[in-house]
């Protein structure tokens, strides 16, 4: 082990700093006068840890092999820290509004950001682990930081225990997987389960406790419950990060285990991943097209966006193109549905609660750039070209239907319709009808305003010239699925 | 002298994850699913420790992987507890089916 | 019967034993004391201290935060201890290794301590 280790994994390194430097200062300098720059702090501190890559090694595999750099990690680096940033650009107004502990909020997220950045390093059970944990355990604090708001503790609590429960399966299932391979690395881990194959019981027990305790961690259904109410619960802002985030990590690992560890009995799980895909899609929009509290339906939307991005895990015999898929997929998604829960910022809602489709009416007359990004943020959801939204899911059909799921790839465009439906009737909510005398109050805060315009700017953008992002995934693909 | 065969100790180690695993369905007091919830992961570590020691091809990493498991469940618990509280300061019922507010 | 297996059997008859020899001593000693029970014999005994209230009382909550630090703080000793073991394989390496684990448990015990946690109420 030497210093080239260390600056290896300089990215997580510094914003591990970052997440402390937050800390020390807001119980150093005192809340209320740290308030206003902890915001900046994070940020630049952010931009830096994404800067210090040029200084980083190359590549390679660190640590005694417990770590890895490639592009793969590299491409959840620069997802996670845009998506932490973009988190910390739109919170602030919501936490003054609702007195929530400022540099508790940018601190729990930056270390939520670590542990998600430690499971794209990984290249060991033990460094996943970790990671998922570390990447775990601060957003269920995020879930209840509002510590006097009934939903807020129902939120986490259930979030917790259905999370730990979860991680109790899959670790379970890692110690299967070392029981079949004596070794934790993931590349043993493969060349045993190829030796092995399925007709061992003990790979079997591995790839359904694995399956289901990834499965939880990324809102598969049936394993989705805590979902909507941890989604609903939750201060906005956290359920901003923590639909997206987490989300994002759960498919790194997914990637990481299943292709890489499992990836000899590929053919075997795909067809299980298609199928949670296709009931994860539906069940995710017949129950977002009944809801009428905005906050609720955003949360079965994210599920049947999970069941999207399942679709594209379950085509991996396709090679890179699908690995591609599902990264460019997250990265949309990331920014889409962290966009759509921000505008919900934007509203002076009591506590937690979440607007319901009367609150939103009028909001085109009342602030036309927050309704404007909403729309556009939506549009992205629905995935109706020239969006970023409509780039992620026509991705994933080619290699879908190149896996031989054509009825997969059916299944996503009847879903993608039926969820136009959803989407839009909030649209039409926000334009079309008048406000109501007991409308909540809008925020006028301009850098939440602003980050919104640019964020929903971009996704137009890179609708039109996905390249930079789409390249990048899928070099990042390379090193998961070349086999 | 022989030694306990590896299966007994799988035997055990499963065991004990499926006392954990109808604890955390059964039971409605989430301390007790937090408690059941620490079962499970101690299977696990028997799991690791059994396969680490029995295994010939098995290197320590197995071992080192217990000593993980028992810190990110000391934080966890942590963690989980003061939520707990924290729900229960709002509301004094720790039983999981009364904290019901949310519908839909 | 294998090796391993008999020298549980041994335990399990010392286990059976004890449990009988006890069992026996005190039915035979039920049946010959003499029984006057009055409130002052029927009474919780705690080492002669008079019981207060009963033994499904609460405690102070304010307890569990000291209690979750300890738990947090003791654990990530068990890091120390295979570092300790093979301080001079790890040489300089480790010890900054080390280095920056301890700031970070002093940078969280810092932001503990400032925010209350350690003030008793």
């Amino acid at each position: 082990m030497t210093i080239h280790d260390l600056l290896a994994v300089l990215p997580e390194a510094i914003v591990t700093l970052v997440a402390i430097v937050v800390l020390v200062i807001d119980a150093g300098v005192g809340e209320r006068r740290a308030r206003p720059w902890l915001p900046w702090v994070t940020i630049v501190g952010l931009a830096i840890a994404l800067a210090s890559q040029s200084w980083a090694p190359a590549g390679g595999t660190f640590f005694g092999g417990f770590v890895v750099v490639d592009d793969f990690s590299r491409f959840f680096r620069l997802l996670f820290i845009v998506l932490a940033a973009f988190t910390v650009l739109v919170a602030p107004p919501y936490l003054r509004r609702e007195e929530v502990s400022a540099g508790e909020f940018y601190a729990t997220v930056l270390f939520s950001t670590i542990g998600a950045m430690t499971i794209a390093l990984a290249t060991d059970l033990i460094t996943l682990f970790v990671g998922i944990e570390l990447m775990s355990i601060p957003v269920y604090v995020l879930a209840g930081l509002q510590r006097r708001d009934r939903y807020a503790n129902e939120a986490s609590l259930k979030y917790f225990l259905l999370g730990a429960f979860s991680t109790a399966i899959l670790l379970y299932g890692f110690a299967w997987l070392f029981g079949i391979s004596g070794s934790t690395d993931l590349a043993k881990i493969a060349a045993a389960v190829r030796t092995a194959g399925l007709g061992s019981p003990a790979v079997v027990v591995a790839l359904a406790l694995v399956t289901t305790g990834l499965g939880f961690k990324a809102a598969v259904v049936p394993f989705h419950q805590w979902t909507p109410d941890a989604y609903e619960g939750a201060p906005t802002p956290s359920t901003a990060f923590m639909s997206v985030a987490p989300k994002a990590a759960a498919f790194a690992a997914i990637l990481r285990v299943m292709a890489t560890a499992l990836g000899p009995i590929q053919l075997d799980w795909a067809l299980v991943f298609a199928i949670l895909a296709v009931i994860t899609m539906t069940t995710g929009n017949i129950v977002a097209l009944v809801q009428t509290n905005v906050k609720r339906m955003l949360a079965y939307s994210s599920i049947a966006h999970t069941g999207y991005i399942l679709a594209a895990v379950a085509a991996t015999a396709a090679g890179a193109s699908a690995g591609a898929a599902v990264l460019f997929y997250v990265f949309a998604y990331g920014i889409m549905n962290l966009g759509a829960f921000a505008c919900l910022e934007l509203l002076d809602l009591e506590g937690t609660r979440g607007a319901t489709l009367d609150e939103l009416n009028g909001l085109w007359s009342r602030h036309a750039a927050g309704a404007t990004a909403f729309t556009i943020f939506l549009v992205n959801l629905t995935g109706i070209p020239p969006t970023v939204g409509f780039l992620a899911k026509f991705l994933v059909f080619q290699p879908v239907i190149d896996a031989g799921f054509t009825w997969l790839a059916v299944a996503i465009a009847l879903n993608a319709a039926a969820a136009a439906f959803y989407y839009l009737r909030v649209v039409v909510h926000m334009f079309m009808y008048d406000a109501e005398a007991a409308a909540p109050k809008v925020e006028p805060a301009r850098v939440l305003s602003w980050s919104l315009g640019i964020a929903s700017i971009a996704t137009i953008v890179l609708g039109i010239l996905p390249d930079p992002i789409y390249s990048f995934a899928v070099r990042a693909a390379g090193p998961i699925l070349t086999k | 002298m022989t030694l306990v065969p590896l299966p007994a100790f799988i035997a055990v180690s499963a065991t004990l994850f499926f006392i954990g695993v109808a604890g955390v369905l059964v039971r409605r007091n989430a301390v007790v699913i937090l408690m059941s919830v620490e079962l499970m992961l101690n299977a696990t570590n028997l799991a690791f420790v059994a396969f680490s020691r029995r295994l010939a091809v098995a290197g320590e990493r197995g071992s080192v992987f217990v000593v993980f498991v028992f810190v990110v469940a000391a934080a966890e618990v942590a963690v989980g507890l003061a939520i707990i509280l924290a729900a229960y300061r709002n509301r004094p019922t720790v039983d999981v089916d009364q904290l019901d507010e949310m519908k839909g | 019967m294998p090796d391993y297996s008999l020298s549980y059997f041994y335990v399990f008859v010392f286990f059976g034993t004890g449990a009988v020899f006890v069992a026996a001593l005190l039915t035979a000693s039920g049946l010959v004391q003499p029984k006057k029970k009055t409130a002052e014999k029927l009474r919780t005994y705690e080492s002669g201290e008079e019981p207060v209230g009963s033994a499904w009382g609460r405690y102070p909550t304010h307890f569990y935060i000291f209690a979750l630090l300890f738990v947090v703080f003791d654990v990530e000793v068990i890091f120390l201890f295979p570092w300790a073991v093979l301080f001079r394989t790890f040489g300089w390496y480790g010890l900054v290794e080390m280095g920056i684990f301890i700031f970070i448990l002093v940078a969280g015990l810092f932001y503990a301590w400032r925010k209350g946690a350690l003030t008793w109420y």
